[in-house]
């Protein structure tokens, strides 16, 4: 099966038009009407392989390969994509990483194909799941994520969910992922000025700003609901992003303080944000050389790892309190 | 000076030999051969002179100004009266410049040339570069030698004064007239009215001397002396007071010298007391002999100078009271603290740092570029404010800075507070380990003093200590080398002593030298660890101390060691050994990790924070170290309260990971570790808890049991570090997001199917932790807000208003585009200089042409009068001829008639 993969692979992009079959290795057929000249008998072949190759059940690490290269490669050879629908549903529904990587497939038969499908962003809001933002895939997921949110049709309220969840996931998110979501967040929140309550909800009625004081802002997000449209997002705020403007990093801190800025800018340019690592960002800071001298600590403590003497009244250090350095 | 309007006519008509004396038949007939004057000529210069001569050949403008305008510039002089110009003037100017410059070239072209020898000047190829410059500079000297006119070197009398080009004096004729001596009543009337003032002075002078003069011929008529009597009388009077002043003198010197005989009595009245004291000096001031008196002279000189030398008594700095120094001390740590606030919010004041907080928008396409904002307004929309249990200064122990005795012997000069100068951390650090000092020698004392010869001077002589310490160590294995016959408590004593021989008072280069040694103590820091067992934390506790007082005198070396060293340790990020671990500790000691952005800092905090989100751990080892780095995250982030998210998660992940039963899957916010086998904890109810050692972040546990127990304290460390964290994120608005995970997690661990398996001690930590947890939650919850961060002032519209200009002026362009206006300004200027200069040429063309005409008009005027004379002498010769044919023909026929 590997090497029919690996053949079928080969033949890279379809082609478009008659004209461009290029060479075929053997002298040409002299009839027109020849099987081998028709652009269409060849789309037709070649989308039976794949067809016989996808029969084969390949397991998910096959099937990982297959929807690589799915959107690009295989969905363009086939005339009648809908064969292609079951293999990339079921594997959208098939969660992790299978669903991320058929994403791009889903999409592909969206935007080109017509394909109808109903449950797109409810599939597409379930996968922010807690891997989302540290699995590898990140920001190819999040590229097709700005895609799809790109639209200013969509409903403000499954926008708002997108964004509260996204927020919500940054609390345990990697630096790189925050700085990545942070702008997109202020793209949408631009986009969708409805959002926009989420990070300035001021109470308007008396009896509501009583119920603030009295029992503070419930959350009215609820995290449990599957369906984006039915989240109350719309009605929680960004409380997730401000928390973040302490971030330890602080070009993180620095990003996010945009949301709390006035909106300015029309549009952040994701691919800017997208590509980041721990490894590219510890390189940023360590490329950087000293110029001017860097402050030093006033203090000289008296201890560092050893307990100091209780006479002195000084305080421990966590770590002294903590772990026993002997 | 000018003279008048009509002496200057007289003399330039003179000049061009228009009048004159009259000449001599001879002298004209020379002066027409020079083609002085003739009359073209002579119409010619007088047009010129008239030319020239008429200053009040104005240019107007025509029709009055163009614009009629205000200006604030008040109008003077020419521009007042609309004169543009004096094309006279000008004309006349620039015909005389032409006359002495082009002219002269003109006559000069193609007649001049000569021989460059090659040899002489620096273009002598047999030269050195040395000569050849000493060569170039004395031809430049020589060219520029435009000495001034007041020069005194200078041989060749001086330029006589000048103005628009003419000499102001008149050589033809003598300055000096008896009329100005005599007064100006009788002066001419084409005098000028200004006489000079040498010659007013002289006319105060004579009168002077006429008053004085006068008493001696009263009585007779006022009459007019001559010249000659003046200047006599003059000299008499000079005379007569140089004899006086000579006389005078004589009386001085005579007065000085009695005077200086009686010196010695005088002097003996003087110094009476010292002569009591000092018998031997009484006997030379006593003794008036020459000698005697001139080494007294000399001394009393030099005491007079020591006098005059002696700087004022200054009031010294009154010494202060306790509460006074108390006072200064808590405005320095102030101070300090309130730098540090600042840095911890981000504000910097320095201009390098502006660079950074460029627009943020433009400037992320990598990691390099993402500009750092100043600013974090976080307080204004945290929820209430804060849990802010900062200790006083007293209480974090910093005035032991200012406790320790200043030694006398020591080379610092006690100058206290100072943070800059290592001076005192220094003398406080030495002062400290004088205490432990004595611990050693006494050790010392009883080994064997040869054996280590750094460390034997330490008991008996510490003058000799120069000799013992043969270099300060510039790498690391000489430092090694120094240290490998020490035990490592001696290890201190020795980087003391380094620091004390190299002193940067001591020599200049000790400067260079203590600062490659504080980077190699990092290195050593690094490496000590990683190879001495048991761990000597004492010694690395005095060497982080020694660091930290020497990255006060060398910030960039120090932070450039740990730097390098976090580099190196970025490597193997996931799999830290104990040298890695002791540079963070040190690195959040020596340096402030509230900092907002610094240089080591910062990638130390990443690292950590990047273990923590990527180490998925294995083994016991696995999770005491990331249970360290965790307790490192919370250290560094003490004052500064940053969320660090991979630690919240990677403490989860433990407290799931470790407990004896899993909890039913929730869908939870942090990414979930794959569980390690083996880890979760079972029947460990005895096992005594205690402190994590640190050694246990790099051993694996020998026995079962002991990693059991490993494993019961890294869940016991992880609680307690979770509940300092509660504490420290307690303010952040998402308290409850955040900690809600760790509260289940708890929750979890206090039900039946853990409960059993844990140690009581352990178990009650957690109930603690988890009503604690609860309550700050509901308090949390309580205090939660809405998000109201947009009360921004709204944006301003464009406004299209033109600016105002207060102290508008016509004259000048106001261009807001400051490009424009410079690029206008060039042009403006290039237009100018490109006209006058066509001018010019024009000009030049002009008068290169009428040269030439009139030159050769010249030579065709010579050359008729030649032909001419030519014509005559022959016409006349043959004339002549012709007469002498004539008169032959009629005396042939008046001979032939008869």
């Amino acid at each position: 099966m590997w090497n029919v993969f690996d053949m079928l692979s080969y033949f890279d992009e379809a082609p478009s038009s008659t004209e461009n079959l290029g060479s075929l290795y053997i002298d040409l057929p002299k009839k027109k009407s020849q099987v081998i000249l028709s652009l269409h008998q060849q789309k037709k072949q070649c989308q039976s392989a794949w067809i016989a190759l996808l029969r084969l059940n390949p397991d998910r690490q096959q099937r990982k390969q297959l929807l690589e290269i799915t959107a690009e490669l295989i969905a363009p050879w086939f005339v009648e994509p809908a064969l292609l629908m079951d293999f990339l549903t079921d594997s959208y529904n098939a969660g992790g990483s299978l669903s991320l990587l058929a994403l791009s497939g889903v999409f592909y038969l969206i935007q080109n194909r017509n394909l109808d499908y109903p449950s797109f962003y409810p599939k597409l809001y379930s996968l922010l799941d807690a891997d989302i933002l540290h699995s590898k895939h990140r920001s190819r997921f999040l590229r097709l994520l700005d895609t799809f949110l790109a639209s200013t049709h969509l409903p403000a309220m499954l926008v708002a969910s997108f964004i509260k969840r996204l927020a919500r996931l940054c609390l345990n998110a990697p630096p790189s992922a925050i700085v990545a979501i942070i702008p997109w967040i202020y793209n949408l929140l631009k986009k969708h000025p409805l959002c926009t309550f989420m990070i300035h909800r001021v109470p308007r009625t008396s009896e509501a700003k009583a119920a603030i004081e009295n029992e503070g802002f419930k959350d009215p997000f609820n995290e449990e609901e599957m369906d984006p449209m039915q989240t109350q997002a719309i009605d929680s705020c960004l409380w997730e992003v401000v928390q973040l403007q302490s971030h330890y990093h602080p070009n993180v801190a620095t990003i996010a303080t945009i949301i709390s800025e006035q909106f300015t800018k029309q549009l952040y340019n994701m691919e800017d944000f997208l590509d980041h690592s721990y490894q590219s960002l510890v390189d940023a800071e360590l490329s950087k050389s000293v110029k001017k001298p860097p402050a030093v600590e006033f203090m000289i403590p008296k201890r560092v790892f050893l307990p100091n003497d209780p006479a002195s009244g000084v305080e421990d250090n966590l770590l002294v309190k903590l772990w026993d350095f002997e | 000076m000018p003279g008048s309007q009509l002496q200057r006519l007289k003399a330039s008509l003179r000049e061009q030999g228009v009048i004159g004396p009259q000449q001599s038949k001879k002298q004209r007939r020379k002066a027409a051969q020079n083609g002085k004057v003739n009359t073209n000529n002579r119409a010619a210069a007088l047009e010129s002179i008239r030319d020239e001569f008429n200053p009040f050949d104005f240019k107007h403008n025509a029709r009055g100004p163009k614009f009629q305008v205000t200006s604030n510039r008040p109008t003077l002089g020419n521009e007042a009266k609309g004169i543009t110009g004096r094309p006279g003037d000008a004309k006349a100017m620039g015909e005389e410049r032409r006359r002495q410059t082009l002219l002269v070239e003109m006559n000069r072209r193609n007649k001049t040339g000569g021989i460059r020898d090659q040899r002489f000047g620096e273009n002598d190829a047999s030269m050195t570069y040395e000569e050849k410059m000493a060569q170039r500079f004395m031809r430049e000297k020589q060219t520029h030698h435009k000495a001034s006119i007041f020069d005194l070197e200078d041989d060749e009398p001086m330029d006589a004064l000048t103005h628009m080009g003419k000499s102001l004096s008149f050589p033809d004729k003598d300055d000096f007239e008896e009329s100005d001596l005599l007064g100006l009543q009788e002066s001419d009337s084409d005098k000028d009215s200004t006489a000079d003032s040498r010659g007013l002075k002289r006319i105060r002078e004579s009168e002077d001397v006429e008053e004085q003069g006068g008493a001696n011929v009263e009585g007779e008529p006022e009459r007019k002396k001559t010249k000659q009597e003046i200047y006599k009388e003059i000299i008499a009077k000079s005379k007569l007071h140089k004899a006086e002043r000579q006389a005078q003198k004589d009386a001085d010197e005579h007065l000085r010298e009695e005077l200086d005989e009686e010196l010695s009595d005088i002097q003996a009245l003087l110094f009476q007391k010292t002569k009591l004291i000092s018998g031997e000096q009484d006997e030379t001031i006593t003794k008036p002999d020459e000698f005697g008196r001139e080494k007294m002279e000399r001394d009393y000189d030099l005491q007079l100078r020591q006098l005059a030398m002696d700087r004022r008594a200054k009031p010294s700095d009154r010494t202060l009271t306790e509460e006074e120094i108390a006072r200064r001390d808590f405005e320095k740590l102030k101070e300090v603290e309130d730098k540090r606030q600042k840095r911890m919010r981000g504000e910097l004041s320095d201009g390098e740092d502006n660079n950074e907080e460029k627009d943020v928008r433009d400037t992320q396409s990598n990691a390099t570029k993402l500009a750092w904002h100043d600013e974090e307004e976080e307080g204004d929309f945290m929820l209430g404010s804060g849990i802010r249990t900062r200790p006083t200064a007293t209480e974090l122990g910093f005035d032991d800075e200012d406790d320790f005795i200043v030694e006398s012997d020591l080379l610092a000069s006690g100058s206290d507070l100072e943070p800059i100068e290592s001076e005192d951390e220094y003398s406080s650090v030495k002062e400290e380990e004088e205490d432990q000092e004595d611990e050693f020698t006494k050790v010392l004392l009883n080994e064997t003093k040869s054996q280590d010869p750094a460390l034997s001077k330490e008991s008996n002589d510490p003058n000799n200590e120069t000799d013992r310490i043969s270099s300060c160590p510039e790498n690391l294995p000489q430092l090694l080398d120094m240290t490998c016959a020490l035990s490592p408590e001696q290890i201190p004593i020795l980087i003391q002593k380094i620091r004390r021989l190299y002193h940067p008072k001591l020599a200049s280069e000790n400067k260079t030298k203590l600062a490659s040694f504080s980077r190699v103590l990092v290195q050593y820091l690094f490496h000590l660890p990683n190879t001495a067992s048991p761990l000597p934390w004492a010694s690395l506790e005095n060497i982080i101390r020694h660091l930290h007082s020497l990255a006060k005198s060398f910030p960039v070396d120090i932070s450039e060691g740990f730097r390098s060293q976090i580099n190196d340790f970025a490597i193997r990020c996931l799999s830290p050994t104990l040298g890695d671990m002791v540079i963070l500790m040190a690195v959040g000691t020596i340096f402030p990790p509230s900092d907002a952005f610094h240089p080591v800092i910062t990638p130390a905090m990443l690292l950590i924070a990047r273990y923590l989100g990527q180490k998925i751990p294995k083994t016991t080892k696995d999770f005491v170290q990331g249970v360290f780095m965790g307790s490192l995250v919370l250290h560094y982030q003490k004052l500064s309260q940053r969320y660090c998210p991979e630690f919240v998660n990677f403490s989860l992940n433990t407290l799931v990971s470790l407990v004896p039963s899993q909890a039913i899957k929730k869908k939870v916010n942090f990414p979930q570790h794959e569980l390690a086998s083996g880890m979760s904890i079972a029947g460990a109810s005895k096992i005594e808890v205690r402190k994590l050692k640190v050694i246990d972040c790099v051993t694996e546990p020998t026995s079962e049991k002991i990693d059991l127990s490993i494993r019961v304290v890294t869940l016991d460390t992880t609680v307690q570090l979770l509940d300092t964290a509660t504490q420290l994120y307690a303010s952040k608005p998402a308290f409850i997001e955040t900690f809600e995970p760790v509260l289940f997690a708890l929750r979890h661990m206090t039900e039946s199917s853990c409960k059993p398996h844990l140690p009581a001690i352990l178990i009650d930590h957690v109930t603690r932790l988890q009503t604690k947890l609860q309550n700050m939650l509901a308090i949390s919850q309580l205090a939660r807000r809405p998000l109201e961060l947009h009360h921004h002032r709204p944006l301003a519209i464009k406004s299209a208003i033109p600016k105002f200009e207060d102290q508008f002026d016509p004259d000048r362009h106001y261009d807001a585009d400051k490009d424009r206006a410079e690029l206008a300004k060039l042009k403006a200027e290039h237009k100018k200089e490109r006209k006058g200069t066509m001018r010019e040429l024009r000009k030049d063309a002009n008068f290169m042409a009428r040269e030439k005409l009139r030159m050769k008009k010249q030579k065709d005027a010579a050359y008729e009068k030649k032909y001419k004379r030519l014509v005559a002498e022959i016409q006349g010769e043959e004339g002549r001829e012709a007469n002498t044919y004539e008169r032959e023909k009629q005396a042939r026929k008046r001979a032939a008639k008869r």
